[in-house]
């Protein structure tokens, strides 16, 4: 009986198989050509503006002005920022850094070819695709110069409040940087938004306050 | 109870599948690029440079394949003009 029903159960896998198979398959074929689909645009570049909403305000936690001023500039110092100053009694913490990722300027996607190929518009440097031009591409250049004014607050909560001030300067011409074909210097504080010639936006993104947090 | 197993295979693989396969995803857009890049510097002509540019506007190697171009002088070749409009473009559409 036990050896039967041993006998049975075998017989029926290869059945019960053939039919998820060919689910997983069908799932794998309408999968792919979904994803393959892209949204039409019009020409070969479109453009996502940011959506960020940096804060403005972190909380620390319970601790002392002078822990909680000394955590940060710590974590700060840790991501690469220069912390100029870091007032232990002020709770007032300046720092700076050069470095597009504080900056939220959405994504770019590009088609040529066949070929779909997106990015993030905060990119330092990226190549365009533009027929007009010498070799058929444009250099597409950005980079910033971050200036950070924290504000420890000792209250029952310590609170950080975050201001901060990007200068930007973006550039595109030929790839050999022969030709300019627009160059800008832009600055963004805190949630403002800076247009460039390309019609492309940039404003503050969250990773400040995502390193103030720890 | 079988018809709604399948059912389940079907959605888990269904949304695996189109997770994995979307582009532009940065796990394996590394591998990808390197990928890409490596075939670009073994083909070494000019069309290979394009098809990395094309594929990873701002990638890791974007600065080295401009330098690749202008030392096979795609850039004296190209029959394109020179001249640099006064309005700027190309402009992206925001949608």
């Amino acid at each position: 009986m036990v050896a039967g029903s041993e006998s049975t159960a075998r017989n029926a896998m290869p059945a019960l198989r053939l039919p998820r198979q060919i689910a997983s398959v069908t799932a794998f074929g309408a999968a792919l050509l979904l994803a393959a689909c892209e949204v039409p645009a019009n020409g070969p570049l479109s453009y996502q503006p940011p959506e960020a909403d940096a804060a403005t305000t972190v909380s620390l936690g319970s601790d002392t002005l002078d822990n909680a001023v000394a955590a940060v500039s710590g974590r700060l110092a840790a991501a690469g920022v220069t912390v100029l100053s870091a007032g232990k009694s002020s709770g007032l913490i300046r720092a700076r850094a050069n470095s597009m990722a504080f900056l939220d300027c959405g994504q770019i996607t590009q088609r040529s070819q066949k070929t779909t190929a997106r990015f993030p518009g905060n990119s330092e440097r990226a190549v365009l695709v533009a027929a007009d031009f010498p070799a058929g591409l444009v250099l597409r250049e950005l980079s910033a110069k971050n200036s950070f004014d924290i504000q420890i607050v000792p209250r029952d909560v310590v609170t950080a409040n975050i201001s901060q001030s990007h200068e930007l300067r973006g550039s595109t011409g030929t790839v050999d940087r022969s030709e300019l074909l627009w160059r800008v210097r832009q600055v963004v504080s805190d949630n403002s938004v800076v247009t460039f010639p390309d019609q492309t936006k940039c404003t503050s993104s969250d990773a400040i306050a995502t390193i103030i947090r720890g | 109870m079988a018809k709604l197993s399948r059912w389940a295979i079907f959605l888990r693989a269904f949304f695996v599948t189109l997770i994995i396969g979307q582009p532009g995803r940065v796990g394996s857009a590394d591998q990808a690029e390197m990928r890409d890049w490596q075939s670009a510097q073994s083909a070494g002509t000019i069309s290979a440079y394009y098809d990395y540019l094309r594929k990873h506007p701002a990638g890791e190697y974007v600065e080295q394949a401009l330098a690749e171009l202008i030392r096979l002088g795609a850039l004296e070749n190209s029959s394109t003009p020179r001249s640099i409009p006064t309005q700027p473009a190309p402009s992206v559409s925001v949608y």
